[in-house]
C-alpha cells in the first residue's frame, strides 16, 4: 500500500494497492505532515507526525504523532513506539518532507523521533515519544553549513516488514517479586502489633501519599485512618514545599506534576471532561486554563475544583493564551491571542469570563509585533506580552474599547536568538533571556521611569520558574533554593536550573555544572503553585 | 509530675509490658529532657544518637512502653520516627515493617488504589 498526499496543508490522502493500481481517496481533517511508508504486500500501519511549529520560530513547542487505523479510518495518537525510530528533515523555511520510520534495531533507538533543524543543521534533536522529553546532542560538529536542506537516507535498499512485529510494542507487564516478600516475612518474627490509638498516632503524623499508603496496608490501619483532605506537615517533619511545581500534560488521562526541590514525581487523574486530550494553556495560584479542542475550562487539580467556560468558536492559529486573575474572583478575563490564518494581516483577541455565554472576539490591525507562543503575564491590570524580537506589546481592556499597545521603549536587549520569558517578580516586570543551548542566561528588570531594561545580577532571596505556559517567581522557602532559575529540563530524574551566582546550569543531584547536552527539555508542560485551599 | 507510672512498674514485679531492656532505654530520656529543656537541637542529636542502636522494627515495643510509662515526650517522639522511616516509602514496606499482611479482598485494594486521587512515583528503593 502507498500513501500520497496530494496538497498542502495535506487534507485529501490517497492510498493505493501497488496490486490493484487503483487510487482510494481518504479525507481527514487538519494539518498533518506524512511520511511515507513503502509497503509489500502487507498492509502496515502508517505514521504521520505533526509538529507545532511557527513557521518563523526557532523552537518546537510540541510533538505529537498519529497513526492511521485503516479499518476505520482514523487518525489515532500514538503514545509510545518502542518498536520504531522517525527521521524528519527540516528544510531552511522548517517545513518537512519525505521523512521516514524504520524499525528499531540496536543501532537505532526506538520510540524517538530525529530531526535536524534550520538553525545550521548541526544539532541533533531526539525527541522521546513516551517521555515527551526532547535532548540535544552535537554529533555532527564538521558538518559544512550549507544552504541547502539535508535528507535522511537509510542505507538498505529494502523496508522489510516482519508480521511478527505487529505484535510487538505492547504494554510490558511488571514482574512481581513476590517471592523476596515472602521470604523476608519468614524470617522476621512478628511484632506485637500496636494497639489502635498509637496507630492513630503515627498516622497523624503522615503526610501526602505516606498518609495514603498507611491507609492502604491493611482494614486495621484503614480504619484508624479516615479519608482526609491533604495535610500540611507541621514544622518539625521535612516540609512538603510548597514552591511551584511542574505539570506534565503529555499523556491523555493523568497529570504528572514534578517538585524540582526534592524530586518527587506525583500522578493525578483527570475527571473525565478533562480525558481526551488537553492542553494546559496557562497557569497562575494553583489554577489551570486548559484547552480540550475548542472547550475551555479554570481546573484546579489539588482540589478537583473545574469551571467551565464558554466554547470558543474561532479557530486561532497558535494562540497565546493567559487569564488575568484566580477565577474566584469576579474580574478573571481568560484572553487568547493569535492569527486565524497564515497571512499576517490581522490578529485576533478573543476574551471571556466566568459565566458569560460567548468569546468576544476583537480584531486588530497588524501592527509590527509577531507573538512568541509564552502565555501573557497580567501587570498592573494589563496583560504584556513579549514579542519574538523582544519588545513589549500592552493588551488593555478598556470599557468600550480594548487596545493593544506595541511599545517601542525599552529596546530589546538581545537578540532574537534567544528564547524569552516574561514573569512578574516582586510587583515588578522581568524578562528572561536564554541563549541558545548551553550558553548562558540574562535576566532583566524593566525600569518603568525611563522605559529600559536594567541587568538583574542577583535576584535575591527569589527564584524564578519559566516556560512557554506559564512564569512565575516565589521566595524561596528552603536554602539553597534561592537565586535561581528553573527550567522544564531534566538531568537524568532532577530539574535542571540556572544559578545566577555560578551563571551556569546545575541540578540538585550533583554540585557540578550540568552538561548541557545530557539534559532533556519536557515539551508539554507548565508550572504551577501547589493550592489545597 | 512525670513519671507516676514508672513507680508503678518498679513496684509491681510482674510485669509483661516493659522489658528490661527496653526500660533501660526509655527511663534516661526525662532527665535528659529536663536537662537539655529548651534547647531542641541538641535533644534531638541525643535522640538520633540513641535511636541509632534501635532496629526499627523495636521502635513499635518502645512506643508501648512510652504509652505504658505515660510518657508524652517519648512516645511523640518515637512515634515520629516511626512515621519518618514509612515516609516515602511502598505500601508493600509499610507492611513489612510493622509485620503485616494484606487482608483486603484482590478486588478491594483495587478499588482504593484507584481511589486515591493521587499516587506516587518515584518512591524509596525498599
Amino acid at each position: 500500500m502507498v500513501i500520497l498526499f496530494v496538497s498542502e496543508p495535506p487534507l485529501i490522502i490517497y492510498c493505493g494497492r501497488i496490486i490493484d493500481g487503483e487510487w482510494i481517496k481518504l479525507s481527514y481533517l487538519g494539518e498533518l505532515n506524512q511520511s511515507l511508508h513503502k509497503a509489500g504486500e502487507n498492509m502496515l500501519q502508517n505514521y504521520s507526525n505533526e509538529r507545532i511549529l511557527d513557521s518563523s520560530s526557532r523552537y518546537i513547542t510540541a510533538i505529537v504523532i498519529y497513526k492511521l487505523d485503516f479499518d476505520k479510518l482514523v487518525w489515532l495518537k500514538v503514545e509510545s513506539a518502542k518498536d520504531r525510530a522517525f527521521f524528519l528533515p527540516f528544510n531552511f523555511d522548517n517545513q518537512s518532507y519525505n521523512g521516514f520510520s524504520c524499525p528499531a534495531s540496536t543501532e537505532i533507538e526506538g520510540n524517538c523521533v530525529y530531526f535536524t533543524l534550520a538553525d545550521g543543521h548541526k544539532k541533533l534533536y531526539s525527541y522521546n515519544i513516551e517521555e515527551g522529553k526532547l535532548s540535544i546532542s552535537s554529533p555532527f560538529p564538521n558538518l559544512p553549513t550549507r544552504k541547502s536542506s539535508p535528507i535522511w537516507v537509510m542505507p538498505e535498499a529494502k523496508h522489510r516488514i516482519n508480521m511478527e512485529e505487529q505484535g510487538s510494542g505492547k504494554v510490558q507487564e511488571k514482574v512481581n517479586d513476590l517471592e523476596d516478600v515472602e521470604v523476608a516475612n519468614e524470617t522476621k518474627a512478628h511484632l506485637p502489633c500496636l494497639p489502635l490509638d498509637m496507630l492513630k498516632l503515627i498516622a497523624k503524623r503522615l503526610i501526602l501519599v505516606d498518609y495514603l499508603h498507611f491507609r492502604a496496608t491493611c482494614k486495621m490501619f484503614h480504619s484508624v485512618a479516615p479519608q482526609i483532605q491533604w495535610r500540611i506537615a507541621t514544622p518539625r517533619l521535612e516540609n512538603p514545599s510548597l514552591s511551584p511545581w511542574l505539570v506534565l500534560f503529555g499523556k491523555e488521562s493523568v497529570y504528572s506534576f514534578i517538585d524540582p526541590n526534592h524530586g518527587d514525581k506525583y500522578l493525578i487523574n483527570l475527571p473525565q471532561v478533562l480525558k481526551e486530550g488537553s492542553i494546559i494553556r496557562g497557569s497562575k495560584d494553583g489554577w489551570l486554563l486548559v484547552t480540550v479542542r475548542m472547550s475551555t475550562f479554570f481546573f484546579n487539580p489539588f482540589t478537583q475544583a473545574l469551571l467551565p467556560l464558554a466554547d470558543r468558536r474561532a479557530y486561532i492559529r497558535n494562540p497565546c493564551m493567559g487569564f488575568s486573575s484566580t477565577p474566584d474572583s469576579s474580574e478573571c478575563v481568560a484572553v487568547e491571542i493569535g492569527d486565524k490564518t497564515n497571512n499576517n494581516s490581522n490578529f485576533f483577541v478573543n476574551l471571556c469570563s466566568l459565566g458569560k455565554e460567548d468569546w468576544d472576539l476583537w480584531e486588530f490591525e497588524y501592527t509590527n509585533f509577531s507573538f512568541d507562543c509564552n502565555s501573557p503575564v497580567f501587570y498592573k491590570g494589563a496583560f504584556y506580552y513579549l514579542g519574538k524580537e523582544g519588545n513589549l506589546g500592552i493588551l488593555k481592556l478598556n470599557d468600550e474599547e480594548h487596545s493593544f499597545e506595541v511599545l517601542t521603549k525599552p529596546k530589546p536587549p538581545c537578540n532574537d536568538n534567544f528564547q524569552k520569558f516574561l514573569v512578574e517578580c516582586n510587583g515588578e516586570l522581568l524578562s528572561i533571556f536564554v541563549a541558545p543551548f548551553e550558553k548562558g542566561v540574562r535576566v532583566f528588570k524593566l525600569n518603568e521611569s525611563i522605559m529600559t531594561w536594567v541587568r538583574v545580577e542577583n535576584l535575591g532571596n527569589y527564584m524564578l520558574y519559566v516556560s512557554h505556559k506559564s512564569s512565575m517567581s516565589a521566595i524561596a522557602k528552603s536554602p539553597g533554593m534561592e537565586n535561581k532559575i528553573y527550567f522544564p529540563r531534566f538531568y537524568g530524574e532532577s530539574i535542571v536550573f540556572y544559578s545566577l551566582e555560578t551563571d551556569n546550569y546545575h541540578s540538585f543531584k550533583s554540585k557540578d555544572v550540568v552538561d548541557f547536552y545530557s539534559t532533556t527539555e519536557v515539551l508539554c508542560c507548565g508550572w504551577i503553585e501547589p493550592r489545597w485551599c | 509530675m512525670k513519671f507516676c507510672t514508672v513507680k508503678q512498674y518498679f513496684d509491681d514485679e510482674n510485669n509483661n509490658n516493659v522489658t528490661n531492656g527496653i526500660a533501660t532505654t526509655v527511663i534516661p530520656l526525662p532527665n535528659k529532657h529536663l536537662k537539655i529543656k529548651a534547647n531542641n537541637k541538641e535533644m534531638e542529636q541525643y535522640e538520633q544518637e540513641l535511636l541509632r542502636n534501635v532496629m526499627p522494627q523495636e521502635l513499635t515495643k518502645l512506643i508501648l512502653a512510652a504509652n505504658y510509662l505515660n510518657f508524652k515526650e517519648a512516645l511523640d517522639f518515637f512515634c515520629r520516627t516511626v512515621a519518618n522511616a514509612i515516609q516515602n516509602k511502598s505500601v508493600d514496606y509499610v507492611r513489612k515493617f510493622f509485620g503485616l499482611e494484606s487482608d483486603f479482598e484482590p478486588g478491594e485494594e483495587e478499588k482504593l488504589c484507584k481511589e486515591f486521587a493521587w499516587s506516587f512515583e518515584g518512591v524509596d528503593e525498599d
